[in-house]
């Protein structure tokens, strides 16, 4: 690869890359608002400036291309004036109100503030006064004081939606982001303009007001919507009373797979979860036996033992198994291996069902996230072969009210005997089968999904299961056990380690090492997709976890603002009325204890 | 020295703006000679040869702009003519669009033929419906009479001109900001490089002229560079149309040759002071340009000479101040001026001209606050040379400027707001 100096230092760089991209490889952070990785470059935020040895101008990192001639500098004494600069001049007609903003903690604003930008500002004029609370769509409220006119959002909905509805309004300093007359903001993706920008000025209605976000503790997961497959980072809180709670999901970056979108069905699909009356408990066993409590484990033995005498009973080929689609693979191994074990000639199907609605952006048509590796394990699309069946397992983890199996469907398949059903939400059909087991959804559960182009993602368990739902691996260890089914084993990962082994359907796969951004089969290995860098991620970690690090070079702490003893007049940068005073150059030293005290004398 | 002037030459007479009046004083016969016997490269090297400076503002030499054009592109090359004239006290252009439109459209054609743009836009400032019903008429005629259209002059060569009325935004003269109008858009200046030439309206190759550097092709083409440089000094050749303003007796618009001082264009030309006072100041070309103090008068008009005294020649938009003047209103006024065109695109302009303009609109209203004019020469370096287009650096030079050389007004500002505020 090419070089381009850095910072004094000979460093390499990809062709036709952004010299914002290239410096963040090599650690050195430059501030940015109008830059995103995924967009294009309008270069008007000016915080990204750095200085070219030979150009008479400071250059918009976001805009230039590297070259071999380059000689760059991104911390020399004029670009951190420009970036105080910019930083000053944002905040003079920002309202400043980050004790009731939401985006308070994971604000750009704040943190560049605090890292490049002046502590104060000697603005005495008036703040120009916008509209603070301004319904641009059904999702999205807008309070164009924030805004800090980076058109973020303008140009998601003019490049990615192709709908446009938000345009920049008036000139100068009353310029804002405002919508279209007579429209609204309204498309399936209305929410990544939430997660885009870098302030406060676009909120979500539903998370409006709802939590500090240093409550919140984010889980990198996948999207569980469609056969895409999208990485998001889901955000849950500890309740006084009850489970824990997730409050919101925004898109997490995997440029090979969902850029930094996702669409706003999958973004709010945990508010699916609420709706209905999910039904929690196992029916169908015989309690008595088991004794009060025992409901669960009632069930799930029944269910062992009636499987054990049909496969005593029956000549092989009794069992059917329909799954949705909405499974992971370790569950739906562990099922195949059970089927199979009790009958080898069980009939698995996993329906071909696609009525999802398909869009140039990210949206499948196949609703269910992980068919393909239904696929993989064999899983066919044989519905009518069920009917014959005398028992047929309906397993549907899908977590939304109205997707997952199709009542009809259902019907065909468990019409022509007896049949017990697993689902993770109140479906038409569950009420009707002879025994129900409640299963966690993929917000409860951790597993693998095979998305429609073969890219294997991780889902992480984002807070328990309620009452009696469990992991489908878990149910069918049970049900294992009560039918004697004891020669394979069902826990401790060892579906996990059947799906890798080498005539499984992931062989070669170390689990140990797949990435956030999941891996893909290249020839023969699997290779890991590239991660994006954490500076350009949509979606920062919560304070919460203590993991948030805006830069990528941890060694070197973000410069502190020391506050003396005495408060705010104490501290080591004179505090006069406010005017004409020099810019705080802002030290990770403390300060000498005699200039501070002659700093304030002066000043009083 | 008499001059004999080449671009108002004809625009007392109300029948110039017709093609018949404009041929009856020897229009386009330098246009038909041009597409004629030279070649297209043989234009370019004349006009860069001549040393015509850009009358736009910028004064960026004319011909080698041209050669800055992308060739072998396989794209169309475009001629936009900034007709934008939005600069605070310059109308120049104004009068040539209105009384001598064809001479601007002979200028269109040779500039076409020498880049070979077989598409010219001429967009207007949108307050000029008036100039664009002009020089829509003049166009029109001239295609009737097959001087524009699909053979030009009869010669294989095709060349369309279309008028376009902006929609009032000072920005949309910055040349990038103009195209962006022109393509239907909102009149954001666009991130250089690319520049225009290389990709500009359309993202094919333009090259962007002023109404007065077009107009002025005639003249070179028509009596060669010799008297081209006869007229002017070193590198500051030619004619041109100056607009005076402000406390003269006779404002208005006046041609001359580059190089004569102010005290000539305002004693000699304009009839001087109005009676009963005296000059204090004048700006030379347009709000941008830096302040020029009467005892400065005897500086020449041109581009180099005006940098010595910290000013630059701009539109030749002369604005004269008598000592009834008060330069912190004047700079408040410009201001408020420029915060108000500030596209809003790049932050520091977006918000520190607002700024400036805060300040100078509290000074002026009799509220100082200590520290206000470093900060306001602070804010003024803060937005200097940080963003994409040259509004905020435009609006940093009369800042810098005025406060340098009216030190004293400023100060008695200050304590006249001080004396009001504390009553002492």
């Amino acid at each position: 690869m090419p070089n381009f100096k850095l910072n004094g230092r000979e460093v390499d760089y990809r062709e036709g890359e952004l010299l914002i991209e290239a410096a963040a490889r090599h650690g050195a952070a430059i501030p940015h608002y109008c830059y995103h990785p995924d967009l294009s470059s309008p270069a008007n935020c000016r915080a990204c400036l750095v200085e070219m040895a030979g150009a008479p101008k400071l250059i918009p990192s976001c805009q230039w291309t590297v070259n071999e001639k380059m000689e760059i500098f991104t911390e020399s004494e004029k670009v951190q004036q420009a970036q105080r600069d910019v930083l000053e001049y944002l905040l003079i007609n920002h309202p400043l109100d980050c004790p009731i903003c939401d985006q308070a903690g994971e604000c750009k604003l704040q943190q560049y503030a605090y890292l490049f930008g002046p502590d104060r500002s000697s603005m005495e004029e008036p703040k120009v006064e916008l509209d603070k609370r301004k319904t641009i769509g059904p999702r999205v409220v807008l309070d164009q004081e924030r805004c800090i006119s980076c058109t973020r959002c303008v140009r998601f909905l003019e490049e990615v939606t192709e709908t446009a509805e938000l345009a920049m309004s008036n000139r100068g300093h009353h310029s804002c982001v405002d919508v279209h007359e007579n429209r609204s903001v309204d498309n399936d993706y209305s929410g990544n303009i939430v997660d885009m920008c870098p302030v406060g000025a676009l909120t979500n209605k539903s998370f409006r007001f709802e939590s500090r976000v240093w409550y919140l503790h984010a889980v990198d997961t996948t999207c569980s919507g469609c056969s895409r497959g999208c990485n998001e980072t889901v955000d849950w809180r500890a309740e006084r009373r009850g489970l824990p709670r997730i409050r919101r999901i925004r898109a997490r970056r995997n440029p090979a797979v969902n850029k930094s979108f996702i669409c706003d069905s999958g973004r709010f699909m945990f508010e699916d979860m609420d709706k209905g009356e999910r039904p929690v408990h196992a029916r169908g066993g015989r309690a008595a036996e088991h004794g009060p409590g025992k409901n669960l484990v009632a069930a799930q033995a029944n269910l062992g033992q009636r499987l054990r005498a049909l496969a005593n009973d029956k000549e092989s080929g009794f069992l059917g198994v329909l799954v949705s689609g909405a499974e992971t693979m370790e569950e739906l191994e562990a099922l195949a291996t059970l089927a199979r074990a009790l009958d080898p000639k069980a009939l698995l199907t996993c329906p071909a069902v696609e009525d999802g609605d398909l869009d140039d952006i990210l949206k499948r048509k196949d609703r269910q996230p992980n068919r393909n590796g239904a696929r993989a394990l064999g899983y066919g699309d044989d519905v009518d072969g069920l009917a014959s069946r005398s028992f047929v397992l309906v397993v549907d983890a899908d977590m939304r009210l109205d997707h997952g199996l199709p009542a009809d469907l259902v019907g065909k398949a468990a019409g022509g005997g007896d049949w017990a059903a697993l689902t993770a939400h109140e479906r038409s059909w569950e009420p009707d089968a002879s025994l129900f087991l409640p299963l966690a959804n993929a917000f409860e559960k951790s597993g693998l999904f095979l998305n429609f182009d073969g890219i294997v993602q991780r889902v992480q368990q984002v807070v328990p299961a309620p009452a009696e739902a469990r992991d489908l691996v878990v149910h069918v260890g049970a049900i294992a056990i009560a039918a004697g089914v004891d020669e394979v084993a069902f826990g401790g990962g060892a579906s996990a380690g059947r799906l890798v082994a080498t005539d499984g359907p992931l062989a070669g796969l170390d689990l140990d090492a797949l990435g956030k951004c999941g891996a893909k089969k290249d020839a023969d290995a699997w290779e890991n997709l590239e991660e994006p860098s954490p500076l350009f991620s949509s979606a920062p970690r919560s304070y919460a976890e203590g993991e948030y690090q805006p830069f990528l070079d941890t060694s070197t702490p973000p410069p502190a603002v020391h506050v003396a003893a005495g408060g705010p007049s104490q501290l080591n940068v004179p505090v006069s009325t406010g005017r004409g005073l020099e810019l705080p150059v802002l030290s990770l030293d403390p300060p000498a204890e005699s200039e501070s005290t002659d700093d304030a004398g002066e000043d009083a | 020295m008499s001059y004999e002037p080449v671009l108002i030459a004809g625009c007392d007479d109300p029948d110039n703006v017709t093609l018949k009046g404009y041929e009856k004083r020897g229009g386009y016969a330098t246009a038909k000679k041009v597409l004629k016997n030279m070649a297209p490269d043989e234009v370019v090297t004349q006009v860069k040869d001549s040393g015509l400076r850009g009358r736009g503002g910028a004064g960026f030499p004319t011909g080698l702009k041209w050669t800055f054009l992308a060739k072998d592109t396989g794209k169309p090359t475009y001629l936009a003519v900034n007709a934008d004239e939005s600069e605070p006290g310059t109308f120049k252009d104004r009068y040539l669009l209105e009384r001598n439109p064809h001479q601007l459209i002979e200028g269109c054609l040779i500039a076409a033929w020498a880049i070979q743009a077989h598409d010219v836009y001429i967009y207007l400032r949108g307050e000029f419906p008036y100039g664009r019903d002009i020089v829509q008429a003049a166009i029109d005629e001239c295609y009737e009479k097959g001087y524009l259209g699909d053979k030009v002059f009869g010669k294989d060569f095709r060349c369309n001109i279309t008028t376009v009325l902006g929609a009032g935004a000072y920005i949309c003269g910055e040349e990038t900001g103009m195209l962006e109008s022109l393509e239907g858009k909102r009149g954001h200046p666009r991130n250089k490089p690319p520049f225009p030439a290389v990709e500009g309206l359309f993202n094919c190759p333009t090259i962007i002229n002023n109404v007065e550097s077009l107009s002025v092709l005639v003249p070179i083409l028509e009596r060669g560079n010799d008297w081209f440089q006869s007229l002017g000094s070193e590198k500051n050749w030619g004619p041109k149309v100056w607009c005076v303003s402000g406390h003269v007796k006779k404002p208005g618009i006046y041609e001359t040759a580059l190089g004569l001082t102010i005290n000539e264009l305002l004693e000699e030309h304009c009839g001087g002071c109005r009676d009963g006072h005296s000059f204090k100041s004048a700006v030379p070309g347009g709000s941008s340009c830096g302040i020029v103090k009467a005892s400065e008068f005897d500086t020449a008009l041109d581009f180099d000479a005006l940098r010595e005294v910290g000013s630059s020649l701009g539109t030749g938009g002369v604005m004269a101040w008598d000592d009834t003047t008060s330069i912190p209103e004047a700079l408040a006024n410009f201001i408020e001026f420029y915060a108000e065109e500030s596209c809003g695109q790049c932050t520091p302009c977006r918000q520190g001209t607002g700024w400036a303009a805060g300040i100078l609109h509290r000074l002026v209203h009799g509220h100082y606050m200590d520290g206000d004019f470093d900060e306001l020469e602070r804010i003024a370096r803060g937005f200097t040379g940080t963003t994409i287009c040259a509004l905020a650096d435009a609006a940093a030079i009369p800042i810098h400027s005025y406060l340098a050389k009216f030190p004293e007004e400023f100060k008695a500002m200050a304590e006249r707001a001080h004396a009001l505020t504390t009553g002492a």
